[in-house]
């Protein structure tokens, strides 16, 4: 083409000109033979893009669709169950890290958890941790009870 | 029966049953428009899966119609799968399985205008991913110039060139049907 108001052809086609320039190109529209051919080709072209067909969608498609929600859901829950495993996990390992290797405290004396895990059930007196006065007294008991031994 | 609006706010507040009416709603039309942009069946499948999934994390601001505010997000995501190809240096391209020859022309030359019945996939087949883009954002959605910018993340300018470049190759290639 070599008229060179091809992009107001465009332009006024897709309403993108404003009143006034809309107004100027219509005045050149009517002596310009090469716009007018332009603007009927985009006319009928528009017209046969709207008009064509679509390709058809597989029968189970939509019905796989529509179960997003329930699958969304679902992998959500897995989501935070993994976060918590790899928490707790995390904990673990930071845990089991922070302590020596000998399974002491680092002062020769059996760790905690060591000394909680060798005493038999009947040691542990659990009305003793609340109160400071029976854990004093429980501990007397217990090393006069060793001394006699 | 609700509009479309309407069940896009009772999707936001978890009701299944409106997401199943909205696939039910525009589905099909989606996957006829994912198919026209790659040209490949499965392409076309997962991007409709991940356009609704993406009305699950809702973002629906009202501009425009739901069913343009869901092309836009096919469009978008059309862009990311080729980005990502193109990253990981994957061959498979977005002309699918043998673009033309997937499609049937049903229409002899000659016919004009609306008589003349071609297949989408058919006709964008010729056309870059960016110009099968614009030609569905301008010419079945009705997007302005602006709106297609900011859709596509390019300048007015680019949106124009290629709207003007996808037609004149869409009018070369189908003349005798104009």
């Amino acid at each position: 083409m070599s008229c060179g108001n091809i992009a107001d052809v465009h332009r006024y086609h897709d309403g993108e000109l404003s009143p006034a320039e809309r107004e100027a190109f219509e005045a050149h529209l009517r002596g310009c033979h090469e716009c007018g051919g332009l603007l009927a080709d985009l006319r009928r072209l528009s017209a046969m893009i709207a008009g064509a067909d679509l390709a058809p969608l597989p029968a189970d498609v939509l019905s796989r669709v529509q179960e997003l929600p329930q699958k969304t859901g679902e992998q959500a829950i897995l989501r935070i169950a993994g976060w918590l495993t790899a928490a707790a996990a995390a904990v673990l390992v930071g845990a089991l890290l922070g302590r020596p290797i000998d399974g002491t405290e680092g002062n020769g004396r059996p760790a905690v958890w060591q000394t909680v895990a060798v005493m038999s059930p009947v040691e542990v007196q659990p009305e003793a941790g609340s109160d400071p006065v029976l854990v004093a007294q429980w501990m007397a008991d217990e090393l006069s009870v060793s001394e006699k031994r | 029966m609700s509009d479309d609006i309407e069940l896009v706010r009772q999707i936001g507040h978890g009701d299944e049953a409106a997401f199943r009416v909205l696939v039910e709603r525009h589905g099909r039309y989606l996957f006829g428009i994912a198919y026209a942009l790659t040209g490949n069946r499965a392409d076309a499948e997962d991007l409709v899966q991940e356009t609704f999934a993406g009305v699950l994390k809702g973002g629906f601001r009202g501009a425009a119609s739901v069913r343009t505010w869901l092309v836009a997000i096919l469009v978008r995501r059309v862009g990311m799968l080729r980005r990502w190809r193109g990253r990981k240096g994957r061959d498979r391209s977005l002309n699918g399985e043998g673009g033309a020859a997937a499609a049937k022309i049903v229409a002899s030359p000659g016919m004009g205008g609306a008589e003349a019945r071609l297949d989408l996939a058919t006709m964008l087949a010729t056309l870059s991913p960016e110009h099968r883009a614009v030609i569905v954002l301008r010419e079945l959605e009705g997007l302005t110039y602006e709106e297609m910018a900011a859709v596509l993340g390019v300048p007015r300018g680019t949106v124009e060139s290629r709207l003007h470049r996808a037609r004149e190759a869409l009018r070369s290639r189908f003349k005798g049907y104009l």
